[in-house]
């Protein structure tokens, strides 16, 4: 029997070194739970992330998933109400308000949707930078000068750096906003739909950009958001259903015979620690899965036929179906540990390739 | 696109930040400047207020009634002072030691009554001796001069004509051969004398026949200040006196000057009577009412103190020879200790009891808009914190501790408030220069420091993630909103019940302010806030059930809006309720207080129009009656003073005789009119009289009661005093019934009826004309602007109507704040109306509902309170210090006045709603649609 292990998905690496190496974000069973005037909303439902130091991640969802939610929880403006959540050392439960305002200065630099959320309207770029600096005190005088010009520089808008954001478009703005979330050289950087508000250019330009930093400084990135274009610019995307993790794509470049080079991605679904995972809406809908299942273990792979008794008419559809493809969450342990090199036809739930 | 300089020091930031949106701290600035300017300015307005009025209560009596003064007929110790005095070395040889010794005693006096006493003077005055020329005829005018010695002669008189008298040394009588005694008249007296310079009479005195002295005048003098206090203590000094008894020839006294230097000699020889004065001159410029309390208490020690003026024992005297004859011999006693005695305290009294009236009237008017200020104040610091609000929660997000947080709040609050503290406080301090200690600066300290507290204490609310409502006293924690009202409208209910209990207070001189007193009007305020907070929905509720069948989409959405969402917390609806209870409370005391005034005035008078002071004759009453514009006259014929034999003793009763006819013709239709019976003209056993309620009383008590030694029966009394009279114990007896109680009829007063329509002025000017310039003729409306004319009246006045514009500018203030603190939510909401067709004329609607049912539940409400607050309040006010009448003035509410009151509230509300909606919503709707998004 293969052994059931985390959904550990070794975008790049192997998964030894992963493990020796304390994760940067760790999420396990995170609860959050929001009740105002008598109504309970549970934003998170038992969510487990790991991302690993260096790291760049999409966080995908529909609207009302939690994304958010897990998002503000992890740049430590919200506390989680259950579960344990670590970012790069701290504990984000128990963190006290001394340790939680270092944390905000030093651990996290984030990014939102709005501009306004990230840039002081009336202070200019270098400005909004040097803010950042002198909230978290870590440069004075000519270093600080130094940093913030290095910084823009990164992100290339040193030269709108005496420009107030209403004089920039929306992808220097970001840009800005990126560098102003660097400013303290935080350990993890946290992105809000960071292209919410842009056009389709100018987001591939953003998310570049992300990529670039994540790749030159070596900041752990997570970007959450609600556009699944995202996830082609990342390796490691992480949908989030219903307040958990539901499934994840990785995707990797590979060159075929002709020299061509393809991106290969490859959807998994997620198992927690103790063995859960999210069947797929259509597979369950497919199958007419309901209230109980009957699994059956295979050598490679395990089964999940339908649990009531069928009249024979619809079992033999069932058959037919249960034979057309493969069980996703047979699939996903396996890929777990080795999704790198498996083939196309083997572990995919909807394997896409595309030209790069 | 205009690049800017960047600067990234934090001191640098910090400014960018206070730059960005400098308005609300600017404001928070000018209203710390404004509080700190009043805080400041007005304690010493009303100092300098109660000074004038005390300085004004002070320049009524005579200067030599309230210097304090020590008078006794003893021989004055003399003696040189030993360089204590500033007197000339001759004279100080002489009238030094008693000037030393008063000086002694003055320096021992404690502050503040040693500083408002002036140098010691002295004036000795002997009994008049004749001095009747040469060549007078017996029968004719007699000449009484009063030898007299001030030390201080030179500094008080100039020689106008002739020489200052030179030493005398002779004896007395003088013998052949010795100059004769030198003296100097005010040019005046010897004028009245016929005594010209040079010339040389006798003067005898009756008491010591034979010791004639023979006198020169040597000159006539001027007064260097004829206005200066000592010639109130130097009676006759200036000008003569004439006495004319029966068909006697007059009598015309004066003083007569001689050397101070030249006592010795005099005085040892000395055997007429003479009185010596010793007084401390008041400095009324040094006294500042602030004083009065301590003063009243230093004068009532100093006055039951004796002091030591001289050594006292005897000395022997001259004998006096005539002819060789020793006539006589004897001793005379020196001073030792005397008494000070003044009538300062008793003023200082009176003046203290209307201060206090003034301090209460006052109290009541300040705490109602002190606490809207607070308020405002509070509501300024929740727009700065609001306005600074993103920012600091990104810089809370990127890691700002709390502390920084505050730290940052309460610099920006403190650079802007502190400096407009000390600029106002200065500011108050220039304007009004009255000393009223560092209580403002006091308060100009914590309306500096309160803005710092209040942003710093909200430092604690900054969230990064989400933002709550705050709004003050809505919503919160139903249970301790319950708790606090029941607490407001508790205290109120405790602190009325304990004013109307107490009934009139000020009137027993309490000093300094009655915190109850200032505490009932802002308690009752509140106490309205709760209610309109409480019962404003009611109405609104069935407004927006009614509306929602209506078309109107913002009237609908305004209503529910102001009924689900109130804009209007606590600050607001107190802002209006004070401001306009204020309002209407001041219109019903100056309405009160003129009102009053006037029914004083005229009561005081009696009737359109009075002339008195001097006896007037038959023919200037006829003359009176005949000018254009008079109706009727009536003189009083006779005021005199006869014994009431009362229950065994006697009891002084002023006697007023009238013609019962013409006063009643003068009086007919006058509220204040005297009620004559008929019974007046009635012959009987008894002489019928009118009497005061007190004499009434009194003779109501005696069976058989006699006035002058002839029974009376009282037909009729009235409570207050008459306007023939200022005392209290008063009868009126027709002049058909006052035979033999006056002993002739000679009108020193007449009362005059203005025909309708006759100017009071011109007729007042004709009257004047027959009556002479001596006389005194006043009319109500005269009497009234002299009455208003005095400080308190004239500070009262502008504190009213300081108060209105204070208090209405307040509200306007916090009706634009409470706007301001409101945009945002209207903001959110503008812009979904917009793309729903709402105009521009809708977008001020809403704004207008956001605030109107608010404000006019409360004007209502402050309406109210305004009205109750002077039967509340002015029951504990005495108010007769400002109307200067007798009597408590009936409250007058003027229905117009309150009318202008409540619309002038709506006014200002109205402009505030233009302002804040014209600063508010000009932008287009796809602006604000995009900047909600981002928001």
């Amino acid at each position: 029997m293969t052994p059931v292990t985390l959904p550990r998905p070794g975008a790049e690496g192997s998964s030894a070194t992963a493990a020796a190496r304390e994760p940067d974000v760790l999420c396990v069973d995170l609860v959050r739970i929001f009740s105002a005037a008598g109504v309970e909303v549970q934003a998170l439902q038992g969510l487990n992330l790991r991302v690993d130091p260096g790291e760049l991640v999409a966080v995908v969802g529909a609207s009302g998933s939690g994304k958010s939610t897990l998002l503000t929880i992890l740049s430590g403006l919200d506390t989680p109400t259950a579960g344990s959540a670590r970012v790069a050392g701290h504990d984000l439960l128990s963190m006290g308000a001394r340790e939680r305002v270092a944390y905000r200065r030093r651990t996290v630099g984030f990014v939102w949707q709005q501009t306004q959320r990230n840039l002081l309207p009336y202070l200019t770029a270098a400005e909004n930078l040097a803010l950042a600096m002198e909230v978290a005190r870590t440069r004075r005088g000519a270093e600080r000068a130094r940093r913030t010009s290095e910084l823009l520089d990164l992100l290339a808008v040193g030269d709108i750096a005496d420009r107030r954001p209403s004089e920039l478009s929306g992808g220097q703005q970001q840009r800005v906003a990126i560098a102003v979330a660097l400013a303290n050289e935080p350990r993890v950087l946290l992105a809000d739909e960071p292209t919410g508000e842009l056009d389709e250019a100018t987001s591939a330009e953003v998310l570049e950009a992300m990529r670039s930093v994540n790749e030159e400084l070596g900041v752990t990135t997570l970007i959450v958001t609600h556009d699944p274009t995202v996830s082609e610019h990342v390796r490691r995307t992480v949908q989030i259903r219903d307040g958990r993790t539901s499934t994840e794509v990785l995707r990797s470049t590979r060159t075929d015979e002709h020299g061509q080079e393809h991106a290969i991605a490859e959807e998994f679904a997620v198992l927690d620690r103790v063995g859960r995972l999210q069947l797929p809406t259509e597979f369950v809908a497919a199958l007419e899965l309901r209230d109980r299942v009957r699994l059956g273990l295979e050598p490679d792979r395990i089964e999940v036929r339908p649990g009531q008794d069928r009249t024979p008419s619809t079992a033999a559809e069932a058959e037919d179906a249960d034979r057309s493809g493969p069980e996703p969450g047979a699939d996903s342990p396996d890929a777990g540990g080795d999704g790198d090199g498996d083939s196309d036809d083997a572990t995919g739930i909807a394997p896409r390739e595309e030209d790069r | 696109m205009s690049a800017h300089r960047s600067r990234l020091s934090g001191t640098a930031l910090s400014f960018r930040r206070f730059a960005a949106a400098p308005g609300p701290s600017i404001l928070l600035a000018m209203l710390v400047l404004v509080a700190a300017f009043t805080a400041t300015a007005v304690p010493r307005l009303i100092a300098t207020l109660h000074t004038d009025s005390l300085r004004q209560q002070l320049a009524g009596p005579a200067p030599a009634a309230l210097d304090p003064t020590a008078a006794f007929v003893e021989t004055p110790a003399f003696g040189d002072s030993a360089g204590a005095s500033t007197l000339p070395s001759d004279v100080g040889a002489v009238w030094g030691a008693q000037e030393a010794a008063a000086l002694a005693a003055r320096d021992a006096l404690p502050s503040p009554l040693r500083d408002v006493l002036g140098a010691p003077l002295a004036l000795t005055v002997f009994d008049p001796a004749s001095a009747l020329p040469a060549t007078a005829a017996a029968g004719g005018t007699t000449y009484s001069p009063q030898v007299a010695v001030d030390p201080r002669l030179h500094e008080h008189v100039e020689l106008v004509e002739g020489d200052w008298p030179a030493a005398f040394d002779g004896s007395l009588p003088p013998s052949d051969g010795d100059d004769p005694l030198e003296i100097v008249l005010a040019a005046p007296v010897a004028e009245a004398m016929a005594w010209q310079p040079g010339e040389t009479r006798m003067l005898a005195y009756d008491d010591a026949p034979g010791a004639d002295v023979p006198t020169r005048l040597s000159g006539t003098v001027a007064p260097l200040d004829a206005d200066d206090g000592f010639w109130s203590h130097a009676l006759n000094g200036l000008e003569p006196s004439i006495k004319q008894i029966g068909n006697a020839p007059p009598d015309i006294t004066g003083l007569a000057f001689v050397d101070p230097a030249s006592w010795t000699p005099f005085r040892t020889v000395e055997r007429i009577a003479a009185q010596t004065q010793v007084w401390f001159p008041v400095e009324l410029d040094e006294i500042r009412a602030a004083d009065s309390p301590e003063l009243i208490a230093q004068l009532s020690t100093f006055a039951s103190t004796a002091v030591v003026l001289g050594p006292g024992g005897w000395i022997e005297l001259d004998p006096l020879t005539v002819d060789g004859v020793e006539r006589w011999s004897g001793s005379a006693a020196v001073a030792d200790r005397v008494g000070f005695t003044s009538d300062l305290r008793t003023e200082l009294e009176t003046a203290v009891a209307e201060a206090a009236a003034v301090d209460a009237v006052l109290a009541a008017l300040v705490s109602g808009p002190a606490g809207v200020a607070v308020a405002v104040l509070v509501l300024a610091a929740r727009v700065v914190f609001e306005r600074r609000r993103p920012g600091l929660e990104l810089e809370a997000a990127r890691g700002a501790s709390t502390g920084r947080l505050r730290t940052t709040l309460a610099g920006e609050a403190l650079a802007v408030s502190v400096p407009a503290a000390l600029l106002g406080g200065a500011a108050g301090m220039l304007v009004a220069t009255g000393d009223a200690g560092a209580g403002g600066w006091i308060v100009a300290a914590i309306f500096a420091l309160v803005p710092a507290a209040l942003l710093a204490g909200q430092a604690g609310a900054l969230s990064p993630l989400r933002r709550q409502r705050s709004d003050l006293g809505a919503g919160g924690a139903g249970r301790f909103r319950w708790i606090g009202e029941v607490l407001v409208v508790a205290l109120a209910a405790v602190a009325l019940g304990l004013l109307l209990q107490r009934g009139l207070s000020t009137a027993a001189a309490a000093t300094g302010i009655d915190p109850l007193l200032a505490a009932v009007p802002l308690l009752l305020a509140l106490a309205a806030c709760v209610l309109v907070l409480r019962l404003y929905p009611l109405p609104l509720r069935s407004l927006v059930a009614r509306l929602r069948r209506s078309r109107g989409l913002v009237s609908f959405v305004g209503a529910a809006r102001a009924l689900r969402d109130p804009a209007a917390g606590l600050v607001p609806v107190l802002a209006v309720v004070v401001g306009v209870a204020v309002a209407t409370f001041s219109s019903v005391l100056l309405a009160t207080v003129e009102t009053g005034t006037s029914t004083a005035a005229a009561a005081r008078i009696g009737a359109d129009l009075r002339v008195s002071g001097l006896p007037f004759t038959t023919e200037q009453l006829d003359g009176f009656a005949a000018v254009d514009g008079v109706a009727a006259t009536a003189p009083v014929y006779a005021s005199r003073t006869a014994p009431l034999a009362v229950d065994g003793h006697k009891e002084s009763v002023t006697v007023l005789v009238v013609d019962v006819a013409e006063l009643e013709a003068v009086q007919a239709g006058r509220p204040d009119a005297l009620e004559l019976p008929a019974a007046l003209t009635e012959s009987g056993s008894a002489i019928p009289v009118l009497a005061s309620s007190s004499v009434a009383a009194d003779i109501a008590a005696e069976p058989d009661p006699e006035l002058d030694g002839r029974p009376v029966e009282v037909v009729g009394s009235r409570e207050t005093p008459t306007p023939f009279s200022d005392r209290d114990a008063w009868v009126l007896v027709d002049r058909s019934q006052a035979d033999g109680l006056v002993p002739t009829l000679v009108p020193r007063a007449v009362v005059v009826r203005l025909e309708p329509g006759a100017d009071p002025d011109a007729v007042a000017a004709a009257v004047q004309e027959i009556a002479g310039v001596d006389a005194i003729v006043q009319t109500p409306g005269m009497l009234e602007a002299e009455l208003a004319e005095r400080p308190v009246g004239a500070g009262l006045a502008f504190a009213l109507t300081a108060a209105i514009v204070v208090s209405s500018l307040l509200t306007a203030l916090a009706i634009v704040l409470t706007l301001i603190v409101g945009r945002p939510g209207r903001a959110a909401l503008l812009p979904l109306l917009t793309t729903l067709g709402l105009g521009r004329r809708g977008e001020r609607a809403l704004v207008a509902w956001e605030i109107g049912p608010m404000t006019i539940v409360a004007a209502v409400a402050g309406i109210g309170v305004g009205v109750l607050l002077p039967f509340a309040v002015l029951a504990g006010i005495d108010l007769t210090a400002f109307t200067g009448g007798d009597v408590q003035p009936a409250i007058i509410v003027d229905p117009l006045l309150v009318v202008a009151v409540a619309g002038g509230a709506l006014a200002v509300a109205a402009l505030a709603v233009a302002i804040a909606g014209g600063v508010g919503d000009r932008q287009d709707a796809a602006r604000a649609m995009r900047k909600e998004t981002e928001g």
